[in-house]
């Protein structure tokens, strides 16, 4: 007997495998990276910690290339720090001197402290350099003549002029009169341009190109210059100078020991919308505080106003100021100057109110007959406040006297003071009359009395 | 010098079998072909605002990254040898030379330098051809040519492909495949 197998258990059924999961459709990317903005940070963190090394030099020595072009130099020792992404310089002792044959010449301008705000966004726009604000500190600055004479920066083109011997005055007609020729010739390409397109500049090839030498096949186009500029327009929106020297083109009373500029728009050339405003408080060696106000219209109008309230009449009479205009008088006295102008295009109107006490003239020997009459008349005066108004006319580049305001003068203060004089002298005459009746005649003292009061009630 | 040149190779055929979609790969190339053949920053002139954009996109458009260093590089190589051409191509666009120096940002992007106006124009008509060439080629690798490469894949693997066995793996290999 064999025993019966043991009962087959029904193998486990494994239970049935689970539906696969249907695979999720891929995501469809996105036009921007997510991981954009670390990158972004990361290259911002390396573009930062390049400053120093990369952009820094490069953007200084854009600076310095451009002084260079103008003829000038950014010394060595001047510190420059620029924050591209707040448009941002700042200096400290900074030195711009005058180029001369490739080495720094005559110093031009220091300041101790320098902010210079750009408009970025602004100067891109353009091909302009627009600066929002730039503040000067401890500035001094010099134009002192070079050994030609001539004046550094606002010295025209020009040749054959003995720059030695040009007086401010003269200096300035011949500044105003290039500028004057220069905006006239703008004018007239600007009309023929219009007239006919053809005419309009054209961009020229720039042979000075940086990259001459590694590409010379290559040509770069120059944008054409503008109506009235061979750069980039320059325009300060807000200006704020002040320091303690200012060295005129002679050494004069009138060189500054102490200056505050301050402007809006400062520009040369001036766009329709932009009124610039100058405005300078100076100090001068020994010609007394000046306060000089300067507003200039869009176009071609302006006004100007300068007062110099305690000026010395010897310091305008320096040779190197009114050359031998005021010189061969001699003139000593205190001046109040009062000085308003307006102009529109180039006719210029104005009034000269001086206002001059004390005021003696000695007249150099051989100064002419105009001259010692004046002096005659000017030291009977004996320092009598004296009120002059003098009318300005003519043009922007050659004003001139149109009233002199001698007849204002012999109505005015002049006639009162030589009939004052006038009146002592003959009032001298006839005490010494009556002195000598009253030896002669004791008894008419008392009469005397009496029309001494009788004068005394008239005055009152 | 050649396992680098394996190994640039490699990158970009890795390219259409990564998981960048076509218009990704098209994107990264034509961007990173323009920023081969545009000055970005040339030391003679400093930064040109139009290359420093083109940078700029690649970072924050979505393109594929790859394609755009790749096509950088190669651009860039291109763009050296092309120096002379590219100043025929200039000269005889001159007109728009003498017109981009009156706009200050095509100015300063350097469009009035008849030599990189030359580059520009050359990069922008290979920046398009390239990347029109990717993106048709990675939809035709991705919709075909993978699916083939794959099948012969196995094929050589179980040896039914006879003389082909290596290239076929070498070609996998390349397309990391």
């Amino acid at each position: 007997m064999t025993d019966a197998p043991p009962p087959v258990t029904p193998a486990a059924v494994p239970p049935p495998p689970a539906p696969a999961e249907a695979p999720k459709p891929a995501k469809r990317p996105g036009p921007i990276r997510s991981s954009a903005v670390i990158l972004l940070l990361v290259l911002a963190a390396l573009v930062v910690l390049s400053f120093p090394f990369v952009i820094e030099p490069w953007a200084i020595g854009q600076v310095r290339s451009q002084l260079k072009a103008q003829g000038m130099v950014l010394s060595d020792d001047s510190e420059l720090d620029l924050k591209i992404f707040g448009g941002r310089i700042t200096g400290a002792k900074v030195m711009i001197a005058e180029l001369v044959d490739g080495q720094p010449g005559a110093e031009i301008f220091r300041a101790g402290a320098l902010t210079a705000d750009i408009a970025v966004m602004d100067s891109l726009a353009g091909f302009d350099l627009i600066i929002d604000e730039l503040i000067a500190t401890d500035a001094s600055g010099s134009l002192r003549r070079r050994p030609d004479g001539s004046v550094p920066i606002i010295t025209p083109p020009g040749e054959g002029i003995d720059w030695s011997k040009v007086n401010w005055y003269d200096y300035y007609q011949k500044l105003s009169e290039w500028m004057k020729n220069r905006k006239e010739e703008q004018e007239r390409q600007e009309e023929e341009q219009k007239q006919d397109p053809s005419k309009q500049p054209e961009p020229q090839a720039d042979p000075n190109r940086p990259d001459a030498i590694e590409w010379p096949e290559a040509t770069r186009y120059e944008p054409p210059p503008g109506p009235d500029q061979d750069g980039p327009r320059v325009l300060v929106r807000k200006l704020e100078i002040s320091g303690t020297e200012l060295g005129l083109p002679d050494d004069t009373p009138f060189d500054i020991t102490s200056f505050q500029i301050s402007g809006r728009d400062v520009c040369v050339v001036q766009e329709k919308d932009e009124t610039m405003s100058l405005t300078a408080k100076l100090q001068t060696e020994g010609a007394g505080p000046i306060d000089v106000d300067l507003k200039r219209a869009p176009g071609a109008d302006g006004t100007m106003t300068a007062k110099a309230p305690q000026l010395p009449v010897q310091a305008l009479a320096h040779p190197a100021v009114s050359g031998d205009a005021l010189a061969k008088y001699g003139a000593a006295g205190l001046a109040n100057i009062d000085f308003s102008s307006s102009w529109s295009g180039w006719d210029l109107k104005g009034a000269l109110t001086n206002v001059v006490k004390d005021l003696t003239l000695s007249p150099q020997p051989g100064a002419g007959g105009e001259a010692t009459q004046a002096a005659q008349i000017v030291n009977n005066l004996k320092g009598q406040e004296l009120t002059w108004p003098m009318l300005i006319g003519g043009t922007l580049y050659a004003p001139k006297l149109t009233d002199s305001g001698v007849d204002e003068i012999v109505k005015g203060s002049l006639g009162s003071a030589v009939q004052g004089a006038a009146t002592q002298k003959a009032t001298e005459e006839a005490n010494k009359q009556i002195e000598k009746q009253l030896e002669k005649n004791p008894e008419l003292q008392g009469v005397k009395d009496k029309a001494g009061d009788l004068f005394k009630g008239l005055k009152k | 010098m050649v396992y680098f040149t394996i190994k640039t190779l490699k990158k970009f055929f890795k390219i259409f079998n990564s998981l960048a979609a076509p218009w990704q790969v098209f994107l990264g190339t034509l961007l990173g072909t323009l920023i081969g053949f545009l000055p970005i920053w040339p030391p003679a002139y400093g930064p040109s605002p139009l290359g420093l954009i083109l940078v700029f996109l690649i970072i924050v458009l979505n393109c594929h990254l790859g394609s755009a260093l790749l096509f950088f590089g190669l651009s860039w190589l291109i763009s050296k040898a092309l120096a002379g051409p590219a100043v025929l191509v200039g000269e005889q666009f001159e007109g728009l030379a003498r017109w981009a120096s009156t706009v200050p940002f095509l100015h300063m992007s350097l469009w009035s330098h008849t030599g990189y106006l030359g580059l520009t124009l050359i990069g922008a008509a290979c920046a398009l051809l390239f990347a029109i060439v990717m993106w048709r080629f990675t939809i035709y690798f991705r919709t075909t040519l993978r699916d083939r490469l794959m099948a012969n894949k196995r094929l050589a693997t179980v040896g039914k492909v006879g003389g082909n066995t290596i290239l076929m793996r070498v070609v996998c290999w390349f397309f990391d495949i």
